[in-house]
């Protein structure tokens, strides 16, 4: 009985948070033709040591992309280098897409010391070191 | 109402090849299958409906233009039916998909499906020209991409919609191929797209100008990124994972 009210709650709340998920992915395309600026593809990827974020930002040089880093959040802007237009589309037709913004959270175990990033082929990609663990002994 | 209906717009002759291109990983089927109905002369004969579609419709030029349509394309001696899909269709309505899809072509003569697509790689990045592996069914499959010196795709896991097609074409023994270029998983990739459509070209002789897809590369990644973001939701259902896996029997 105990386990099958344990599996349930998970698969309600694994439920609940594809909701969330599916409702603002709804909203995403509304807000971003508002501001211009639309949330690009991108991943992150755990490579042991270090966190990989990469970003898809096609129609951009490498100049236009800025990098923030406040508190937790990682903040990715890049300008294309020209507007893209969707005039057909009626959601679009009245405003431009002439950029990317990218917001993320970052896990409290990653430093921006010695971050590095790359552009190649329109595709960024952040490497951020994991702060090392130390273990105390227990006496 | 059958889970999936082919509705004909007008007589769709016989063809030799039926080409499949929906979206998957790097959203290659779709970009490949899109530009070689712009490339090539071709007519819409047909579109598939099915309660596992999304329930959208596509206005263009002004008319309804169906999500997932079939073109069609003559060349010489041999007919080309061309199947090509703007949305992802759900993971449960894949195996019934495949099923008709296969009874539909045998209706119509077909002698081989070949489905266009990506095989995700870690090293897509770094590659400037994307390999192109194909997987077939029937001897005559691996014949047919002998003579055109297509590598063949020897161990792995083939998921999602074309997997389903493969494993129907292997029941009903029906040539059946899937040419798979190495690309990006979730982001589009035009680059894979040319690669699969100059393989086409090897094995059917159709000839595809690849050129202009490459020049607009960028433009076409821009526009597909919110495709590709729904195409995702759709492969994580449908196993696309697997595609990562060794086969035990390789161990």
């Amino acid at each position: 009985m105990e386990e099958w009210f344990e599996r349930e709650i998970r698969r309600v709340r694994g439920e609940i948070r594809r909701l969330i998920r599916e409702v603002e992915s709804l909203f995403e395309p509304l807000l971003s033709a508002e501001s211009g600026e639309v949330e690009p593809l991108y991943e992150v990827i755990d490579a042991g040591d270090k966190l990989v974020v990469r970003v898809d930002l096609p129609k951009v040089e490498r100049e236009s992309i800025e990098i923030l880093h406040s508190g937790d959040r990682l903040v990715v802007r890049a300008r294309m280098r020209e507007p893209l237009r969707l005039c057909d589309v009626p959601l679009y037709s009245r405003c431009e897409i002439s950029g990317y913004r990218l917001e993320l959270e970052l896990p409290p175990n990653v430093s921006l010391e010695g971050a590095r990033a790359s552009f190649r082929s329109g595709l960024l990609e952040i490497t951020l070191p994991k702060r090392r663990v130390y273990r105390v002994k227990v006496e | 109402m059958r889970d999936w209906v082919f509705r004909e717009l007008k007589e769709v002759r016989r063809a030799r090849y039926l080409i499949v291109g929906v979206p998957d990983a790097g959203l290659v089927g779709l970009i490949a299958a899109t530009h070689l109905i712009r490339q090539v002369d071709t007519e819409l004969v047909a579109y598939v409906d099915s309660s596992y579609l999304p329930p959208v419709i596509m206005y263009h030029e002004g008319r309804p233009y169906p999500v997932m349509r079939v073109h069609y394309h003559s060349d010489g001696g041999a007919g080309y039916l061309v199947l090509v899909s703007e949305v992802a269709m759900s993971a449960s309505g894949i195996h019934s998909f495949a099923q008709r899809l296969v009874e539909w072509g045998q209706a119509k003569g077909v002698e081989r499906i070949i489905m266009l697509g990506g095989v995700p790689s870690p090293q897509r990045i770094n590659l400037e020209k994307p390999g192109v592996y194909a997987a077939g069914v029937t001897q005559a499959d691996a014949e047919f991409l002998e003579r055109a010196g297509i590598s063949i795709f020897k161990e792995g896991f083939v998921s999602g919609p074309y997997a389903a097609i493969l494993k129907e074409c292997f029941a009903r023994s029906m040539g059946g191929v899937a040419l798979l270029a190495e690309s990006f998983l979730n982001y589009p990739d035009p680059g894979a797209a040319a690669a699969v459509l100059t393989a086409l070209s090897q094995v059917t002789g159709l000839k595809v100008d690849v050129k202009p897809l490459m020049e607009q590369e960028e433009e076409i990644r821009a526009r597909l990124r919110e495709t590709m973001r729904r195409t995702m939701e759709a492969m994580r259902e449908a196993g696309k994972a697997y595609e990562y896996a060794v086969p035990a029997m390789y161990v």
